[in-house]
């Protein structure tokens, strides 16, 4: 339980989301009785626990991705809403400044939706015959949190950027 | 537990372009992108994950860009990309749905200045 709440505690600061919740997750670490979960009128927080769980998911999955390599700045420009009324579609687009000759191109982009049920939303796979590295997708939002936009470089290197859609009603069902 | 069954495909290139010109690529695959996750509202059954998981594209035969899809992939999901006009031809993109389904769409581009005009 504790280990849950420090999780939810550190999940809801790097998202900056919204600071009531966590006042009253403080609250319930207080006085919530262990065993009793159904009567707690604050049950319905326990989706955050959910989601600290599915944070942890994404940034292993961000980890694994780029293999403890330095980050490049800049690489990846992406365009999201700052805020997505519905989860179930929401518009996202980037693109990769890279010349797309020889190596200077990337072989795999990751978007990762940081409290995603499943983080990695689609993976896309470039040639140097695409002449841009730029793509638009709709994907699927759980919660206000951030898109991650990975890129793993055809020399090794690699880039990332994270952008914060507040959403309004989650679409992971 | 036909919600939506439709396998319509609909793809977007520009009819004609300049040799070297970027051009770009839409197109919209209609599925529900079933995730697994949803429950029959009447039995409260688990649906089960019912997917695109891949897409590519080919030009003139040669796979210049793809594509993996996960739970997280909108319904009707929609894909736009870039590609370089370089010759004349064929510019083809294929799904391939988690039930084994492969469905395909395919567009004519005429590249002005190519070899094989």
């Amino acid at each position: 339980m504790n280990k849950i709440n420090i999780h939810r505690r550190k999940l809801l600061i790097r998202a900056g989301a919204i600071g009531l919740v966590l006042g009253k997750g403080q609250v319930l670490a207080q006085t919530s009785e262990p065993g009793a979960p159904g009567d707690d009128p604050l049950a319905r927080l326990t989706p955050d626990s959910e989601l600290a769980i599915n944070y942890e998911k994404a940034q292993r999955i961000v980890r694994e991705v780029l293999q403890g390599r330095p980050v490049r700045e800049g690489l990846i420009d992406a365009t999201v809403p700052d805020i997505a009324e519905d989860g179930s579609s929401v518009p996202a687009s980037f693109t990769v400044n890279c010349s797309m000759t020889n190596n200077d191109y990337p072989k795999t982009v990751h978007v990762i939706g940081m409290v995603n049920p499943t983080p990695e939303i689609a993976r896309y796979h470039f040639t140097p015959a695409c002449g841009e590295a730029s793509v638009v997708l709709r994907c699927r939002m759980h919660a206000s949190s951030e898109l991650t936009f990975v890129a793993n470089m055809a020399d090794g290197t690699v880039g990332m950027t994270q952008r914060f859609v507040s959403v309004t009603a989650g679409g992971c069902i | 537990m036909a919600i939506n069954d439709s396998r319509r495909r609909r793809l977007k290139v520009p009819e004609t372009a300049q040799k070297g010109e970027i051009i770009e690529v839409r197109c919209l695959a209609e599925h529900v992108m079933q995730t697994g996750r949803r429950r029959n509202p009447d039995t409260g059954e688990l649906i089960p994950r019912f997917l695109i998981e891949r897409c590519e594209c080919h030009y003139n035969g040669q796979l210049v860009f793809s594509a993996d899809w996960f739970n997280g992939v909108a319904t009707n999901p929609y894909l736009r990309f870039k590609l370089k006009a370089l010759e004349t031809g064929k510019i083809e993109i294929t799904w391939f749905e988690s039930d084994g389904v492969k469905t395909a769409a395919s567009a004519e581009i005429v590249v002005a200045g190519s070899e094989t005009d």
